[in-house]
């Protein structure tokens, strides 16, 4: 070994300070977080680009009846997916949001136990879960709401249009990730129970981390709901 | 350890090397090229046979910079004893070097950037006497090539899947596709651009030389995608009228068209 | 010391090994991976329309996801976030026993969190992929001796390319990566693990489960639109497709993961005093690269995410009939795509030049400017992706602006040939055989870099988009550059990894059958595309013929200089010459613990005082 470059000295034998492992799982915690933010924005693209172009006006337009000539002149239509569901959606996200950031701060504050952030947790968890629901009813409307074009060859199959395929992006995306923050919910709301949630050393932080994910979809679900309030009919 | 015997760099030996690669260099270059490359038809080809001379009489001197270090190193640098070398002179930066380098490398750049914008300038200014339009299909697996001319001229529709245009005239071509995308080369024109499903590209052209060549798909569109070759026919203005009207009259294809 | 008498205390609890986690294996991954891929085939039964034109789509989609969800299961990969959920922490002798304490060979079959482990998996994962990829180049090369489809219908053939193509990217981007930013780097920062050990161990296997989706689509039709896979012939290919689409996501995920353990252990598990000007330069690659790969890789994933739905969904993002576009594929798969092979060379040329350092006995040249040109070369890498779209009627506004952003790479790029040559420059050279590969790598990379520049050049792009041209350009730096820095990099680690030398003779054979194979090939193939030759092209008219000739000869001696480090890696692991732990008396971090390196890498953490270039320097004059 070349002692010029490197000296030895004992350290803290082979288990890491507190402070070291909750210094990379934050970092770890927020490159995942710029990750999903990538991923929002190409979605977001998609929905943009697509709204830009509106390749052969068919970002949300629909014909009546089969493309043939016999429906040349026939009106075109234009529908939107309600923006109040939307909005409704947004208010539940941001509302879960904000009861686990409260919650953990309280937890952090009051230097109590358990079980009050146990509650807090389901709490949010359950909101999740609503606003999953109302995203279920959301991706239904698109089915049964948007306008859809009919392929002059087969002329009992759909596809969407434009529009509505980039708002079945969304809130598939929307979906997945509600369902995630349901289960992060429930799952620090049984180790608040079980006490390997609190206010001591390490082991509040992984509370933290979740509030930090947390707050990030709250924060794309507004995102989202601005851009797609853009339609350009 | 510091090894106190550095090694050796005789200027003049490199030199000679450089100078020796640096000149085959130039000669493949300038020589070659024209050889490789197909021959030219229009002025956008020529450019770009042109850009290519150029550009590797650029890169010649550095591809031959870094070969000549490389045989200089192999043959003057190697450690021929045994077991592990001993350390060498520790040279950890040399700033005049390295801003050399990289000035010389950012100049090179500029120049390669300004010729490109010149050379791209001047052959997006096609202009030229008579345009002429051509509407340019493509298809899973072949070209068609309708000819609004001949509605003018002719009172009927002509449609082919030979492309024929007249020397010298401009050439219009709207390009689009019924299926999948396509990409539209007429090699010896140095034309290319993609046949999309639901929007039309243009490229105009002017052919300076008189010949039959080839055109060939370069995306990928499935199955037959390799057959998917036909021909250009640059021709006089005299064959070209002659030839558009023997052609057939024919039914107006159902291309797509962009719907607004 | 605590630390014995921890390990006494945990080496009696898991003895009483057993429980079902602890019996979870490759083998019960596969298992179960095809339970879930039979109960994803069968479900769709029940919900979905079985008359419609997307049913075959839908079922073979919900089948690969069934296949990846009971991979995952069946190797132990979903058993942390389950007990997480449960509040089922682990123990320290879980921790252990995952680690593969005492397992011997058998934990090299296993959901493993020790970097070491998951290396050598790496390695042996992307020598299996560069095999399959390699035998399908084989074939097509073989087939296109002459005019004319031979023992391959057109269908067969488009198929092959498209799975060679994406193989071989896929095999690249964990080939230098994989086995040494796993290895190697944590070990070099003064670490005794990546930053999150079991997701380390995800992102291998998961690969691994992505490989099964991707090979699956050779044997259902396979597809008919090359690795780039445009829309909108994407959407109108067979359902091989899914599984291709299926598989692409799989391994975006575990790129990902890989991204983040990666940036997360060098920023914030370097040891004392290891600030990150002495960290050595492969480290940093491993950063950078790592970086640009957690930028690049969500733009595939939601690319294939919409092929998905547009098969089987109804959707239309690639439609235009119904408002879609195939350049919106273009664009989101280039976005993706160009900084990806960023990724594939970024770390290579780190393993390269740290060889380069090693076997002249000088320490690395302009060592910030070395670093500032790999991060030029990933925060260029991002402005730069429609370059490949100069051709498709694009926004032809835009041809300018990328043409600027993409010959400004040759800036950076031109740094690293600087620090390269700059670091042999009045070297000793040690004429062994991984610097030989740095030297081809360096012969290659010129004219692969040089070649980049033609194609930027968007009057010459128009002669050379889409001809085999394009496709001589980047095997030159796929294969020229970056396969001979990865085969380099196996050559000049391998003694830390198995105590034995790669035999010399046959590391110098292989590189001269590769070195001559590579020119031979692609230089006939640069005269074939230059003659207008198209690529794709399953068959080829009459005047392409004699250049096809001479790549596929080249093709057969590449292919023996492959096999031929195969058999030297196959034979020097038993019976190679002994090593010792550091034969090429380097001076970074992984080369001064012992061969095998222990389980937790260092007895005590080191505490760091210069960089490991001090070659040549008195002790103390460069700290």
């Amino acid at each position: 070994m070349s002692s010029n470059t490197i000296t030895h000295e004992a350290d803290h034998g082979h288990h890491e300070a507190p402070e070291v492992v909750e210094g990379r799982q934050r970092l770890g915690i927020w490159l995942f977080i710029v990750g999903d933010v990538i991923m929002l924005a190409s979605f977001l693209f998609t929905y943009l680009y697509l709204r830009g172009t509106n390749t052969g006006n068919g970002w949300m337009t629909y014909l009546e009846g089969d493309t043939s000539a016999a429906n040349f002149g026939k009106p075109v239509h234009e529908k939107v997916l309600s923006s109040g569901l939307n909005w409704a959606i947004v208010a539940v996200t941001v509302l879960s949001a904000a009861v686990i950031w409260f919650g953990e701060k309280h937890l952090r504050s009051r230097q109590k136990g358990a079980g009050s952030f146990s509650l807090i947790a389901s709490l949010g968890a359950i909101l999740a879960l609503a606003a999953t629901v109302l995203t279920i009813m959301q991706l239904r409307s698109i089915d049964e709401h948007i306008p859809y074009h009919v392929l002059s060859q087969n002329a009992h199959e759909f596809v969407y249009t434009a529009y509505g395929s980039a708002e079945i992006l969304l809130n598939g995306s929307s979906l997945l990730h509600l369902i995630i923050l349901a289960f992060l919910g429930f799952g620090l709301a049984i180790r608040a129970s079980k006490g390997l949630v609190s206010s001591e050393g390490l082991k509040w932080s992984q509370a933290r981390f979740v509030r930090f994910f947390w707050v990030w979809v709250a924060l794309g679900s507004v995102i989202t709901a601005a851009v797609t309030s853009l339609v350009n009919k | 350890m510091a090894n106190n015997n550095s090694q050796k760099f005789s200027l003049k030996s490199f030199l000679a090397i450089w100078a020796i690669l640096t000149a085959i260099g130039i000669w493949i270059s300038i020589k070659g090229t024209p050889w490789l490359m197909m021959k030219s038809a229009s002025h956008q080809m020529h450019t770009a046979i042109l850009t290519v001379i150029v550009f590797s009489v650029a890169a010649a001197p550095v591809a031959a910079g870094i070969y000549a270090v490389q045989i200089y190193a192999l043959a003057k640098w190697r450690y021929k004893g045994e077991g592990v070398p001993p350390d060498a002179e520790p040279l950890r930066n040399n700033v005049k070097a390295v801003s050399a380098w990289i000035g010389v490398s950012a100049l090179l750049t500029t120049f390669l950037l300004i010729w490109g914008l010149a050379a791209l300038a001047s052959d997006e200014n096609v202009s030229g006497p008579r345009p002429m339009t051509v509407n340019v299909t493509g298809q899973q697996w072949l070209w068609s090539f309708q000819y609004p001319i001949a509605q003018t001229l002719l009172h009927h529709n002509v449609e082919s899947n030979v492309l024929e245009i007249p020397l010298n005239n401009q050439a219009n071509f709207n390009i689009t596709s019924v299926d999948v995308t396509h990409g539209f080369w007429v090699p010896s024109l140095g034309v290319k651009v993609d046949a999309n499903p639901g929007a039309i590209t243009t490229l105009s052209v002017i052919p300076n030389k008189l010949g039959v060549y080839d055109i060939r798909c370069v995306e990928l569109c499935g199955l037959n995608h390799s057959a998917m070759i036909t021909k250009a026919y640059v021709v006089t203005e005299k064959q070209f009228l002659t030839w558009l009207k023997a052609q057939p009259a024919s039914q107006p294809v159902a291309t797509a068209t962009v719907k607004n | 010391m605590t630390a014995t008498i921890d390990l006494q205390k945990t080496h009696a609890a898991e003895s009483s090994g057993g429980g079902f986690l602890r019996r979870l294996n490759f083998g019960t991954g596969i298992i179960f991976g095809v339970i879930g891929a039979l109960l994803g085939y069968f479900l769709p039964h029940h919900f979905f329309d079985n008359q419609g034109s997307a049913y075959a789509d839908q079922c073979t989609v919900i089948s690969a996801v069934g296949w990846v969800v009971g991979f995952w299961f069946g190797i132990g990969a979903l058993a942390g976030p389950f007990k997480w959920f449960l509040g089922w922490d682990q123990t320290h002798a879980d921790e252990m026993y995952l680690a593969g304490k005492n397992q011997g060979k058998k934990r090299y079959w296993k959901y493993c969190t020790d970097h070491k482990v998951v290396g050598v998996q790496y390695l042996v994962l992307a020598m299996v992929l560069l095999g399959a990829g390699g035998i399908l180049a084989m074939l097509i090369r073989t087939d296109l001796i002459s005019p004319g489809t031979h023992f391959v219908n057109q269908q067969v053939y488009n198929s092959f390319l498209s799975l060679h193509g994406m193989l071989m990217i896929i095999s690249l981007i964990i080939a230098v990566a994989g086995p040494w930013g796993n290895f190697v780097m944590p070990i070099q920062c003064g670490a005794r693990d990546m930053a999150f050990p079991r997701l380390n161990a995800l992102s291998l296997w998961t690969v691994v489960a992505a490989a099964v989706p991707l090979l699956t689509t050779l044997f259902i039709g396979g597809i008919q639109d090359g690795w780039t896979t445009y829309a909108p012939i994407s959407i109108q290919t067979g359902i091989g497709m899914n599984t291709f689409a299926i598989a692409i996501i799989t391994f975006v995920i575990s790129t990902t993961v890989a991204g983040v353990n990666t940036v997360c252990t060098i920023m914030t598990m370097r040891t004392t005093g290891m600030s990150l000007d002495r960290l050595p330069i492969f480290t940093w690659a491993s950063l950078i690269g790592g970086a640009l790969g957690l930028y690049a890789m969500p733009f595939f994933a939601t690319a294939m995410t919409m092929t998905i739905l547009d098969r089987s969904a109804g959707t239309s993002f690639f439609s235009a009939d119904s408002g879609g576009t195939g350049w919106l594929w273009e664009n989101m798969f280039w976005l993706m795509g160009h900084p990806e092979v960023y990724v594939i060379l970024i770390p290579a040329v780190g393993a390269l030049l740290e060889i380069a350092t090693v076997f002249s006995r000088k320490p690395l040249f302009s060592y910030k400017t070395a670093i500032g040109g790999m991060a030029g070369i990933a925060g260029l890498s991002i402005l730069v992706w429609a370059h490949h779209m100069f051709t498709t009627g694009w926004a032809p506004q835009l041809g300018g602006p990328f043409m600027l952003t993409t010959e400004l790479i040759s800036i950076p790029t031109g740094i690293i040939f600087l620090v390269a040559v700059g670091t042999i420059w009045r070297g000793n050279l040690w004429m062994k055989t991984p610097l030989i590969w740095l030297m081809g790598f360096i012969a290659n990379f010129i004219i692969g870099g040089v070649t980049g520049i033609y194609l930027s050049d968007i009057p010459v792009d128009n002669t050379m988009h889409g001809t085999m041209f394009v496709v001589a350009h980047f095997h030159y730096v796929f294969v020229g550059s970056v396969l001979f820095g990865a085969i380099g990099a196996v050559y000049f680690w391998f003694p830390k990894i198995s105590g034995r030398f790669l035999d010399e003779k046959l590391g110098r054979i292989s590189f001269w059958l590769a070195f001559i194979g590579v020119q031979v090939t692609f230089l006939a193939m640069f005269v074939s595309g230059l003659r207008g030759m198209p690529r794709r092209y399953a068959s080829y008219q009459p005047i392409f013929e004699h250049t096809n000739v001479i790549s596929t000869i080249g093709a057969y001696i590449i292919m023996a200089g492959m096999l031929v480090s195969l058999a030297n890696i196959i034979l020097s692991w038993r019976s190679g010459e002994p090593s010792g732990p550091n034969p090429w008396q380097s001076k970074t971090l992984e080369w001064l613990v012992p061969t095998p390196v222990p389980l937790e890498n260092f007895e005590v953490l080191p505490v760091i005082e210069s960089d490991p270039y001090t070659y040549g320097e008195k002790e103390g004059a460069h700290a």
